[in-house]
């Protein structure tokens, strides 16, 4: 009777076992999963925040002023932060500036916009 | 017999820690991938939408200008066509959880039972200021997505040199 107890016991030991590595292996793999599914979700927020900024810049033709006021005061996320660097261009009446979204200060995406400088009537 | 009822006991009480680490593994598992799920679901639905809806709206801008109009008591985005001498219209609305699109004549009476369901989505509303197209799409728990659209034959742009 003892001995098979004694069996049963190192038994359950070995599937506690086998059990506890498999399950390890598994955790860990929901949980990066989990993370992989939240940073897709960042990403995905932090495209459409540069879109609409990029949108801002063409239709105010370049106002960095008037995009980082307006994205300032409609961003709902406090966590993203936009950055417009304009670039120096050879070519007259194209101008482009290069959209960062940043989240908990990583940049996450960026896109190039691009606006004509001139009116549209001139 | 206390030595006899401790070995009989034991391996049931490691097989009970055994069952309930199964259980919990399991739950944490469905839980999670429940919530990734939800969350891609509503992604998805709403990232499509947001594409569908400025990719439709790009294609047609440059034609005529578009509108917003309330259609049965929901907010639509028309976007006007011609051919040839017709005038047609693409309305894109939300109605039932679901975003619809409908395609008629200008003047013909039409209802939003009438339109053609597109994708799951449970609100939509636009408006038209400065020339942007601000656009806010609602997902099924509450999620909302903005996205802005420049117009280019739309409103007058609020740059004025």
């Amino acid at each position: 009777m003892k001995n098979k107890s004694t069996l049963m016991m190192i038994e359950i030991v070995i599937m506690i076992f086998v059990f506890s590595l498999a399950s390890a292996v598994c955790l860990k793999i929901f949980t990066e999963s989990n993370f992989v599914s939240q940073e897709s979700l960042i990403l995905d927020r932090a495209s459409v925040i540069a879109q609409n900024t990029a949108e801002l810049l063409k239709a105010s033709r370049g106002n960095t002023e008037y995009v980082n006021e307006y994205i300032s005061n409609n961003l709902t996320d406090d966590e993203y932060t936009v950055e417009i660097s304009k670039n120096e261009n050879e070519q007259k009446y194209l101008g482009t500036a290069k959209v960062s979204v940043k989240y908990m200060d990583d940049e996450v995406f960026s896109v190039t916009a691009s606006w004509q400088e001139v009116s549209d009537y001139e | 017999m206390k030595n006899k009822y401790i070995h009989s006991v034991l391996p049931l009480l490691v097989f009970a820690v055994f069952a309930l680490s199964v259980l919990s593994v399991l739950l944490y598992g469905s839980k999670i991938y429940g919530k990734i799920s939800t969350r891609d679901d509503t992604a998805f639905n709403m990232r499509t939408a947001a594409q569908y809806v400025s990719t439709k709206i790009r294609q047609t801008e440059l034609q005529n200008a578009i509108r917003i109009e309330d259609f049965d008591g929901v907010c639509s985005i028309v976007l006007p066509v011609n051919y040839g001498t017709e005038s047609y219209i693409t309305r894109l609305y939300c109605y039932e959880g679901s975003l619809y699109e409908l395609f008629s004549p200008e003047d013909v009476q039409m209802t939003k039972k009438d339109g053609e369901k597109l994708i799951s989505l449970s609100r939509l509303s636009a408006e038209i200021s400065d020339g942007i197209l601000t656009v806010d799409i609602f997902a099924d728990r509450e999620e909302s997505e903005t996205f802005k659209i420049y117009l280019k034959s739309g409103e007058e742009s609020y740059y004025e040199e």
